[in-house]
C-alpha cells in the first residue's frame, strides 16, 4: 500500500532523513518509533505529500505521491503533529468543509450520515455546535482525526495522536485506532514504546533520520527484555535491604528510589539476563524479616530499546534532552549500579503507558 | 477550489477583517466622491475620484490576503490544505475568488454615488460603467499580487507591510522612471506601472488593450503563487 525507497531530506546541511526505506502492505498497522526529532514527523510528511524528498521516492497505493498527487493524496488521511484547525469554524463547519475540500460529492443527507458516523467514532458528537477555538486540546486532537477519516481514506497517517491527552483519553483514542486499524492501513508516530506494543503489528524505530529495525512489537520487546526490571516495595532498615537483595543471586542492580510510603523504601531491581528473581527475593527478604509490600514489573522503554539497537542513550539538539540527562546525574548520586538507569522521562512516559494498559 | 472559496469568503465575514477591508475601501470612495464631486466643485465627472482611488486600493487589499492566505501558514492549515486532495492552483483560486467577491460586494455598496449622481445631475453612463469594469480589472490583478507577496511570508505584519512596499514602489514606478530620463526606461516603466493603465478608464476611454493587461497580470501572479505553494515543500 505504502512504498517509501531510499527517502533522503536535508534541511540545510542537517539530515532529517537519512536514506529510509520500508514498505507497508494493505491492512497493516505500523508505528513509528522514535524520540523527537529523530524523524518521524518528516517522513510522514513526505509521505503525505506536504514536503517533498530531496531524493527517493514514495508511492501510495503505487501511485507517485510527487507525479501524480491528486489520486494518491485521495487515498490519504493525515492528522499532523498540531491538528489543522480553522478556528474561525464550528467542529460542523469544519467536517463539511473538510468533505467538501476533499472532493466527496455526497447529497446533503450522505454527507450528514458520513460526518455524524465519524463523530460517533472519535466522540466528538457533544462538541458538534462549538467553536474549535474553545475545544480543549483532547477535543482538538479528535477533531483533527475525525478530519483526517472524512472521505474513508483507505489509509491513515497520525502524527503522535495520543499526545497532550489525559490517560482516560489517551485510551479511547488507542481504541479508536485500534478499531480503525481493522479496515485500514494506518501509519501512527510514538514515542512511547508500549502504545506502539498495544496498537501496532509492526514497528518501524527511527533514530536521527535512520531506520534502525522493523520488527513486530513482541520481537523488539523481548530483545531488549532479557533483563528484567522490577520496582520493590520493602519495609524495613534500608542498609539491610540493600545487603539483603546484593547477596541474591541473578541480580544486575538495585538502586534505591527513595521512600513513598511511611517505614518502607522503593528500590529498582535489574536482573541478569533470563533470570527470574522473583522468588528469590521474596524469600530472601522474608527470612531476613523485611515485609515486601510491592513487587512490579517495569516495562522496556524507548530508552532501552535505543540502549540496545545503538548501544546510546537517545540524543536529541532539544532542551528535552538536556533535561533527560540532568536527571540521571541526579540520579547517579543514588546508584548502587548505576549500568542501567531510566531518566525520568522515560519513566514517567512508561508509567503513563501503564495506565493505559490497566484500563 | 469551491470548497475553498466559499470557507474563505464566509471566514473574511467571520472576523473583522472582510468589514475592514469592505470598510476602508468605501469610505475612501465616499470621502473621494465628497471631496471631488460635491465639496469642490458640482459635477457628475467622476475621473478625478476614480483616478484617485485606484492609487488608494493599495491600502486595504493587502489586509484581505494576509488573512487569505499568511494566516493559513500560521494557524498550520496549509498542511492540511496541501495534503488534500486539490491542486496548489485551485488552493489559489479559491482564495483568490473569495477575495474577488469580497471585492464585488464592495463595489456594489458604492452603487450609492452613480445613484446620486443621476439624482442630481446627469449620469455619464457608459464612462461610470467602464471605470467599474476598469475598477475591478485592476482590483483583480492587485489581488492576485497581493497573493503572490503574502503567499512569501509566513509573519502577518511582515505580509502586510511588504505589500505595501511593493505597491508604493509600483506607484512611484513611473516617476523613478523619468528620473534616469532614458525614454525606453520611462516607456517601459509607464507599459508594466498598473496605475498608469487606469488613467485611460478613468477619462472615459475604454481600452481593451488595458483591460488584458490586468487580466493577464492577474494570471501571472496566481500562477506565480501557485508555485510558491508548491515551492514550500522543498524548503
Amino acid at each position: 500500500m505504502i512504498e517509501v525507497t531510499n527517502l533522503v531530506k536535508h534541511y540545510g546541511d542537517k539530515k532529517a532523513v537519512n536514506d529510509i526505506s520500508f514498505f507497508i502492505d494493505e491492512g497493516e498497522v505500523v508505528g513509528f518509533l522514535g524520540p523527537n526529532g529523530a524523524g518521524k514527523s518528516t517522513t510522514m510528511n513526505i509521505v503525505t505529500g506536504y514536503l517533498s524528498a530531496t531524493s527517493g521516492s514514495v508511492k501510495v497505493a503505487g501511485i507517485d505521491i510527487l507525479e501524480d498527487p491528486i489520486p494518491a493524496k485521495k487515498r490519504l488521511g493525515y492528522l499532523p503533529e498540531n491538528p489543522p484547525l480553522y478556528f474561525d469554524m464550528t467542529v460542523k463547519e469544519y467536517l463539511n468543509f473538510i468533505y467538501e475540500l476533499k472532493g466527496c460529492r455526497g447529497t446533503a443527507k450522505e454527507r450528514e450520515k458520513h460526518i455524524g458516523n465519524i463523530c460517533e467514532i472519535v466522540g466528538i458528537d457533544n462538541v458538534f455546535g462549538r467553536m474549535t477555538r474553545n475545544l480543549s486540546k483532547g477535543y482538538k486532537q479528535r477533531v483533527g482525526l475525525a478530519q483526517a477519516l472524512v472521505g474513508d481514506p483507505d489509509v491513515l497517517i497520525l502524527d503522535e495522536p495520543t499526545v497532550g491527552l489525559d490517560p482516560i483519553q489517551i485510551i479511547e483514542i488507542r481504541n479508536v485506532i485500534k478499531d480503525l486499524g481493522k479496515k485500514r492501513t494506518v501509519i501512527l508516530s510514538s514515542h512511547i514504546l508500549s502504545e506502539i506494543q498495544q496498537i501496532c503489528g509492526r514497528v518501524l524505530v527511527i533514530n536521527k533520520g535512520r531506520l534502525i529495525a522493523d520488527d513486530t512489537p513482541e520481537n523488539l520487546a523481548r530483545t531488549v527484555e532479557s533483563e528484567r526490571r522490577y520496582n520493590l516495595r520493602v519495609t524495613g532498615n534500608p542498609e539491610m535491604i540493600v545487603s539483603v537483595l546484593k547477596n541474591i543471586d541473578g541480580m544486575k542492580s538495585v538502586t534505591p528510589q527513595g521512600s513513598k510510603e511511611f517505614g518502607s523504601t522503593d528500590y529498582l531491581i535489574v536482573s541478569r539476563e533470563n533470570e527470574d528473581v522473583r522468588q528469590k527475593i521474596f524469600l530472601s527478604l522474608e527470612k531476613a524479616n523485611l515485609p515486601v509490600l510491592q513487587l512490579t514489573p517495569v516495562g522496556a522503554t524507548l530508552e532501552d530499546i535505543f540502549i540496545k539497537l545503538t548501544g546510546q542513550r537517545v540524543t536529541e539538539d532539544e532542551g528535552r534532552a538536556g533535561r533527560v540527562r540532568r536527571s540521571r546525574k541526579k540520579e547517579a548520586a543514588g546508584d548502587v549500579n548505576s549500568s542501567l538507569n531510566l531518566s525520568d522521562e522515560a519513566k514517567s512516559a512508561d508509567k503513563k503507558a501503564k495506565r493505559g494498559n490497566k484500563g | 477550489m469551491i470548497a475553498i472559496y466559499k470557507r474563505d469568503l464566509k471566514a473574511l465575514y467571520k472576523t473583522p477583517v472582510g468589514y475592514v477591508f469592505s470598510g476602508t475601501l468605501l469610505l475612501l470612495f465616499y470621502v473621494l466622491f465628497y471631496v471631488f464631486n460635491v465639496y469642490t466643485t458640482q459635477t457628475s465627472d467622476v475621473s478625478v475620484v476614480m483616478g484617485n482611488l485606484i492609487y488608494w486600493l493599495f491600502l486595504p487589499v493587502p489586509i484581505l490576503t494576509m488573512r487569505l492566505v499568511t494566516e493559513e501558514y500560521r494557524q498550520k492549515t496549509d498542511q492540511l490544505l496541501l495534503t488534500a486532495p486539490v491542486s496548489s492552483f485551485s488552493i489559489v483560486m479559491g482564495k483568490y475568488l473569495a477575495g474577488m467577491v469580497s471585492i464585488l460586494i464592495t463595489v456594489v455598496l458604492s452603487l450609492a454615488i452613480p445613484i446620486i449622481i443621476s439624482i442630481y445631475g446627469e449620469l455619464p453612463g457608459w464612462t461610470m460603467f467602464g471605470n467599474y469594469v476598469a475598477l475591478i480589472a485592476a482590483a483583480s490583478s492587485f489581488l492576485s499580487i497581493a497573493i503572490f507577496i503574502s503567499s512569501l511570508t509566513e509573519n502577518l505584519l511582515v505580509s502586510i507591510i511588504a505589500n505595501w512596499g511593493a505597491f508604493i514602489a509600483l506607484i512611484y514606478l513611473d516617476d523613478l522612471a523619468s528620473l534616469t530620463g532614458n525614454a525606453t526606461i520611462v516607456k517601459i516603466a509607464g507599459y508594466v506601472s498598473p496605475f498608469m493603465r487606469f488613467q485611460s478608464f478613468a477619462y472615459g476611454q475604454f481600452s481593451f488593450g488595458d483591460l488584458v493587461y490586468y487580466v493577464s497580470v492577474a494570471a501571472l501572479f496566481l500562477f506565480l503563487a501557485s508555485r510558491v505553494l508548491e515551492k514550500k515543500r522543498y524548503s
